[in-house]
C-alpha cells in the first residue's frame, strides 16, 4: 500500500488545531477511515488516542503522527502526514511542537460555539510559524450550527479570509472529501532541500523493548537504516537500527528523506540522552548548524510525589524517568520530607497535566502516591541578596527579612457572550486579576484580557468561569511576568510540630480562611489518639487557627467469648496495620488522605 | 507426675430466642430431639478428646458450661456430661464447675438449682444484663428485672455460694444514672462476682438494624467510657475488686475459669464452635451443626484449622492477655517457653510504654495496665502485638 517513491511535491505535512471539544479527534478518525488508513476491523473511535487515560477522558494528551496515502481528484497520489495535537490548555506546548513539523494547519472551529479563546491562541501559534491556515467549520449538522456567524468571527477576530473555509461534520462524515482536496490544494509541499541531513526531533516515546524512539521531521537530506547518526545538541553518535513512518502504527521503511515525518530507533537506552528539539544529522557527513529547536518549556505548577510504600522510591524514579521521555514538560528532582520521606518534586504544565501524570503512575506503573499541595514557583528576595526561586514551600526563607516576594502572573484571554461580562469580571477581580482590556469581537461577544496570578488560575478558575457564564466563556492564558504580591507562608502544626509537607504559600488576605479550612479538614481526617492532638495553622509565629482532636476514650474488647483469643488478636493486628499505613509526625499518625485534603481546600 | 492445670469449656448452642445483640453461635433448637442428639455428640467428642495422648492422665481444675443458654439443659443432661468428664478425665478436688443460667429459661428454678448442685455444679453465672425492664426489652431478653431478682434469690437459697452476675451497659439511649441504678440493685443481690460488659452491636444483628433504621441512637462512646469508670468506683466501694477489664469479684472469688484465658492455662473447648488452647496451639471447632455431628459420628475431632503462632507473636499475644488482668504480666514467667531475646525485646517495648504512662511497672520485669487507660486498652495492646 505504501509506495516510497512519492514525489516530494506530493507530500503534505499538516496538523489539526482547535479549541478543546471542537472535534479534532473525531475529524482525524474520519480522515483515517475515509482514506482507508486504518483497517476497518481495527478501527475504534479516537483512534489516535493511545493512552488509556486519553480514551477515558476523551481528550488527547500526547500528539500523534500518522502517514496517510491519498489519491486526489487530480489523479495524483499524495502522502499526507497528519499530526494530531492535544486540546487542553495545559498542553499548548505540544501544539507548538507539532507545528514545527508542518507546512499547514487545519484550524477547526465548532459551527455552534464559534471562535473560542484557544482558537485565537492556536491561530497565533500557526501564524508565528508561517504556516498556511485552512479554516474548517465542524459540526455543521448541529441544529444550533451557524456557519455564517463563525465565518464572520474568523474574519473579524483573526483576519482570516473565510471564503475558503471548509464546512464539515466529522461526526456525520460530511465534507471530508472536500477537506482532503483543500489540504492538497492549500497546504504547500515541504521545501525540498537536498543538503546535509537535518531532522528535528519533535517528540519521542519509550518502548520497553526497543528503547527510546525519536519522532523526526526531516528538513534536509536523508537518514537511512544502518547508518550512523549524530544527535547534535547531545553530541552523541548512534547507529540507526530502524527508520519508519506512522501509517498509523509504526511501519519500518528504508529511509527518511527531507519532508518526511517518521521515527528513528537508534538504540538509545538512556532516555535522557534523547532531547526533544535536538537535531539529528548523518555522523559521516554532519550538518554544520542544527535546526532552530524549541524554547525550553517551563513548568507552571509543582508538587511533591511520594510513594505510599517507601520501598517503592526506586520504582517511582524509574516511572518518572520513563514518563518524562514522552513528556518533555514533566520535570522532577529528588525531594525529602521529614514526614513523607524520600520523593520527588515534580513540575507540570497545569493541574490537568499533574492529574494525568499521577493517574499514569498509579495505573501504568502501579505506584500508589501521596501528592502534596500544588504550588507555583515564587521568587523571593531577601534584603541585600539575589532573588531565589521557590517551588517548594518548605524552602521559604524564615527568620530573615524578606525584601520582596513575587509570583508568576499569566495573561488570560477570556471570550464571552456580552451578557456574562459582569460575572466574569467579578470572578477575575476575586482572583486578584488586573484588568488589561476589553474588545468586542462581534456584536454579542467580547474578548477580555486580565493579568491574573497563576496560583489563582490553576485551581478552580476555569470551572468557576464556566459556571458563571453557563459554559459559554472560554479561556486561554500564557505566562506573562513575575510581579510583586502580598504573600506569606502558611504552616500547619500537628501536635505542636510543623508538618513540612502541609505548608503552603498563600496570599496574605486568604491565609486566615485557608488556615481555618485546612485545620477543620484535618480534624475530620486524623483519627483520635490516646492523647489530645492540637491542630494549628500559623503564619510565622502567629497562630491564626486552632482545633483540637480530643483523646480517644473507648477502644476496648469487653469480652472474649468462650476463649476465642484469635478473634481478639486479629482485631489488634488490624489496628496495628492501619497505623502502619499512616505517616507519623512526633507520635501523631496522619492518614495519607490528609495530605491530599489541601488540594480540596484550594479548590473549595 | 506434675502436669499443668487444664480447663474445659462446654458450649451449648441453643437458646429460646436469640437476643437482639447476639452474633454468637447459638440458635433456637428445632426440637428436644435435636438437643438430645447434640448432648450425645458432645459426650462422643469428650470421648474422642480423652483418646488424645496430650490429655492422658490429666484432670480438670475448672469446667464452664457456656452458651447459648445452657440453663435450657435438663438436670439429667448436665449430670450425664459431668459424669462423662469424671470417667474420661477426672475432675480435681475443689474444681470450679460453672454454668451460665438465664432468668426465664428454667421452669422450676428452685428444683433445678438443687438438682444441678447435686450433679456437681458449684458456681452460677447469671445473665441478668439489666435491671430495667425497658432496657431488657430493647436487648430482646425474655425476662423482667423482677424475674432476674427472684432467680438470683432462688440460686442462693439452693445453696450456691458462688453466684456471678453479668451486666451490660452502654445501651442505645441509656443514661449514666439508669446504668448506676441497675448497678446499685445488682449490688444489693449480694453476688460474689459481677461482670460488666460494654454492649457490642455486631453487624447483622437486629439491634444493629434498628440503629441503622434510626429507631435507636448509636450508643455514645464517651458516655460508655464515663459509665465504665463510674461503675468501677461504685463496685470497688461495694467491696468488689476489679481483676480483669470487665470482671469484679469479692476477694478470693475471682472466676478461675475466666482467668485461664488470660494466664495461658491450657483449655479444651468441647461443642459447636468452641475454642481450645493446647500445647501452644489454638483450635476452633466447626460452627455448622451438621458438620459437627457428622465429624464426631465419623470418629474425628470436629476441629477446623488450628493456629500455632511463631514464638515472637505467641509471646506478645500472651502478654496482651495477661495485661487484661490487674495482676498484669510477669516476663520472668515466660523464660521456660521463650528465648531470652524475644523476652527482652518485649521488655524494651513495655518499658517504652511505661515511660509514656500507659503501663505501670509493678516489679522487676512486671507490668500492669495504667488503670486510667483500661478503656482504651486496645490502643495500647496494638502497640505490642506483631
Amino acid at each position: 500500500m505504501l509506495s516510497n517513491n512519492v514525489s516530494r511535491d506530493n507530500i503534505r505535512n499538516f496538523s489539526i488545531i482547535a479549541h478543546v471539544d471542537h472535534g479534532k479527534s473525531t475529524l482525524a478518525d474520519r480522515i483515517l477511515q475515509m482514506t482507508n488508513s486504518v483497517d476497518s476491523r481495527a478501527f475504534r473511535p479516537q483512534y489516535l488516542d493511545r493512552l488509556e487515560v486519553e480514551r477515558e477522558r476523551g481528550v488527547t494528551v500526547k500528539l500523534q503522527a500518522v502517514r496517510i496515502d491519498y489519491k486526489a481528484d487530480d489523479g495524483n497520489c499524495y502522502r499526507l502526514n497528519l499530526i494530531d495535537t492535544p486540546g487542553h490548555v495545559d498542553f499548548s506546548y505540544e501544539v507548538s511542537r507539532s507545528l514545527a513539523a508542518c507546512e499547514g494547519v487545519l484550524l477547526v472551529v465548532d459551527a455552534a460555539q464559534g471562535v473560542e479563546a484557544q482558537t485565537v491562541a492556536n491561530f497565533h501559534l500557526a501564524q508565528e510559524n508561517d504556516l498556511v491556515i485552512v479554516p474548517v467549520i465542524n459540526k455543521i449538522d448541529l441544529p444550533t450550527a451557524d456557519p455564517q456567524r463563525v465565518k464572520d468571527e474568523l474574519e473579524l477576530v483573526l483576519g482570516i479570509d473565510s471564503d475558503n473555509a471548509v464546512l464539515v461534520s466529522a461526526k456525520e462524515g460530511i465534507g471530508i472529501s472536500e477537506l482532503m482536496e483543500a489540504i492538497v490544494k492549500y497546504v504547500p509541499p515541504p521545501k525540498i532541500e537536498k543538503g546535509l541531513a537535518r531532522g528535528l526531533i519533535f517528540d519521542s516515546h519509550y518502548d520497553k523493548y526497543r528503547g527510546a524512539i525519536a519522532y523526526v521531521r526531516m528538513f534536509t537530506g536523508v537518514i537511512r537504516a544502518g547508518s550512523t547518526i549524530n544527535f547534535m545538541a547531545a553530541g552523541r553518535d548512534c547507529e540507526v537500527n530502524e527508520v519508519g513512518v506512522f501509517a498509523p502504527d509504526m511501519t519500518p521503511c528504508e529511509k527518511l528523506e527531507s519532508g518526511d515525518v517518521g521515527y528513528v530507533i537508534a538504540g538509545v537506552k538512556n532516555i535522557k540522552e534523547l532531547k526533544v528539539g535536538d537535531t539529528v544529522t548523518d555522523a559521516a557527513n554532519p550538518a554544520l548548524e542544527p535546526l532552530p529547536g524549541y524554547r525550553g518549556i517551563q513548568p507552571m505548577v509543582y508538587c511533591g510525589y511520594f510513594s505510599t510504600d517507601s520501598d517503592k522510591y526506586e520504582d517511582l524514579r524509574d516511572a518518572l524517568e520513563k514518563l518524562a521521555l514522552n513528556d518533555s514538560a514533566l520535570v522532577y528532582e529528588p525531594e525529602s520530607s521529614a514526614v513523607l520521606g524520600f520523593g520527588f518534586r515534580c513540575g507540570f504544565l497545569g493541574l490537568f497535566h499533574m492529574d494525568i501524570i499521577q493517574e499514569r503512575l498509579e495505573r501504568e506503573y502501579d505506584i500508589s502516591l501521596v501528592a502534596t499541595a500544588p504550588t507555583v514557583m515564587y521568587r523571593v528576595t531577601v534584603y541585600g541578596e539575589e532573588p531565589i526561586e521557590i517551588k517548594n514551600p518548605s524552602e521559604y526563607p524564615e527568620n530573615v527579612k524578606i525584601d520582596k516576594i513575587e509570583e508568576p502572573f499569566v495573561r488570560a484571554q477570556i471570550l464571552t457572550p456580552e451578557e456574562y461580562i459582569g460575572p466574569v469580571m467579578e470572578l477575575a477581580k476575586d482572583k486578584r486579576g488586573e484588568f488589561v482590556s476589553m474588545d468586542y469581537i462581534s456584536e454579542m461577544r467580547v474578548k477580555i484580557v486580565y493579568l491574573i496570578p497563576l496560583s489563582e488560575v490553576i485551581f478552580d478558575f476555569f470551572d468557576k468561569l464556566k459556571s458563571c457564564s453557563r459554559g459559554f466563556a472560554s479561556l486561554d492564558y500564557q505566562y506573562d511576568s513575575y510581579r510583586p504580591s502580598k504573600l506569606c507562608k502558611l504552616d500547619i502544626l500537628v501536635g505542636e510540630k510543623k508538618v513540612d509537607s502541609l505548608s503552603m504559600i498563600v496570599h496574605s488576605e486568604s491565609a486566615y480562611h485557608k488556615g481555618r479550612r485546612i485545620v477543620e479538614k484535618l480534624r475530620k481526617l486524623i483519627p483520635r489518639h490516646m492523647f489530645q492532638v492540637p491542630l494549628q495553622a500559623a503564619v510565622g509565629s502567629r497562630i491564626i487557627s486552632r482545633e483540637t482532636i480530643p483523646a480517644i476514650r473507648k477502644n476496648v474488647t469487653a469480652k472474649c467469648y468462650g476463649g476465642d483469643i484469635t478473634r481478639k488478636r486479629k482485631l489488634l493486628e488490624k489496628q496495628k496495620e492501619g497505623k502502619k499505613r499512616m505517616k507519623s509526625v512526633g507520635n501523631v499518625d496522619i492518614p495519607q488522605e490528609a495530605f491530599l485534603s489541601i488540594l480540596e481546600v484550594e479548590k473549595k | 507426675m506434675n502436669t499443668p492445670p487444664l480447663s474445659l469449656y462446654i458450649h451449648f448452642p441453643f437458646c429460646i430466642r436469640k437476643c437482639a445483640y447476639c452474633d454468637f453461635v447459638s440458635s433456637p433448637a428445632a426440637s428436644r430431639k435435636e438437643i438430645t442428639a447434640y448432648i450425645n455428640a458432645l459426650s462422643h467428642e469428650l470421648r474422642l478428646l480423652s483418646f488424645s495422648h496430650e490429655f492422658r492422665g490429666r484432670s480438670f481444675s475448672t469446667i464452664f458450661f457456656g452458651g447459648g443458654t445452657p440453663s435450657l439443659m435438663r438436670n439429667r443432661e448436665i449430670k450425664t456430661i459431668i459424669d462423662c468428664v469424671k470417667d474420661l478425665f477426672g475432675i480435681e478436688d475443689g474444681a470450679e464447675v460453672s454454668i451460665e443460667a438465664n432468668p426465664g429459661s428454667v421452669t422450676k428454678p428452685a428444683e433445678w438449682f438443687s438438682q444441678i448442685h447435686a450433679a456437681g455444679i458449684n458456681r452460677l453465672s447469671i445473665g441478668v444484663q439489666s435491671l430495667d425492664d425497658r432496657e431488657l426489652a430493647l436487648l430482646g431478653r425474655l425476662h423482667t428485672s423482677a424475674d432476674a431478682e427472684r432467680f438470683v434469690h432462688a440460686a442462693t437459697a439452693a445453696g450456691f455460694g458462688a453466684v456471678a452476675l453479668d451486666l451490660i451497659y452502654g445501651l442505645p439511649g441509656q443514661t449514666a444514672s439508669h446504668w448506676l441504678i441497675t448497678l446499685d440493685r445488682a449490688i444489693t443481690l449480694s453476688a460474689d462476682h459481677i461482670s460488666i460488659y460494654c454492649l457490642e452491636i455486631p453487624p447483622g444483628t437486629p439491634l444493629r438494624q434498628s440503629i441503622q433504621s434510626g429507631e435507636f441512637p448509636e450508643p455514645d462512646t464517651e458516655l460508655q467510657a464515663d459509665m465504665y469508670y463510674a461503675a468501677l468506683e461504685k463496685l470497688e466501694n461495694a467491696g468488689y475488686k476489679r481483676y480483669e477489664i470487665s470482671n469484679f469479684a469479692a476477694p478470693g472469688r475471682e472466676c478461675r475459669h475466666n482467668l485461664t484465658y488470660w494466664t495461658a492455662v491450657e483449655y479444651i473447648g468441647a461443642g459447636l464452635a468452641a475454642s481450645s488452647y493446647v500445647d501452644g496451639s489454638r483450635y476452633k471447632n466447626v460452627s455448622d451443626m451438621k458438620t459437627y455431628v457428622g465429624r464426631i459420628r465419623a470418629g474425628r475431632l470436629p476441629r477446623e484449622g488450628g493456629e500455632r503462632l511463631a514464638a515472637r507473636r505467641a509471646l506478645r499475644e500472651l502478654a496482651v492477655m495477661a495485661l487484661r488482668t490487674t495482676a498484669g504480666v510477669e516476663l520472668d514467667r515466660f523464660t521456660d517457653a521463650f528465648s531470652h531475646r524475644e523476652i527482652s525485646e518485649l521488655g524494651t517495648d513495655l518499658a517504652g510504654l511505661e515511660r509514656q504512662g500507659l503501663v505501670i511497672a509493678t516489679g522487676r520485669n512486671s507490668y500492669r495496665l495504667a488503670p486510667e487507660h483500661t478503656f482504651i486498652s486496645n490502643s495500647i495492646f496494638s502497640l505490642i502485638v506483631c
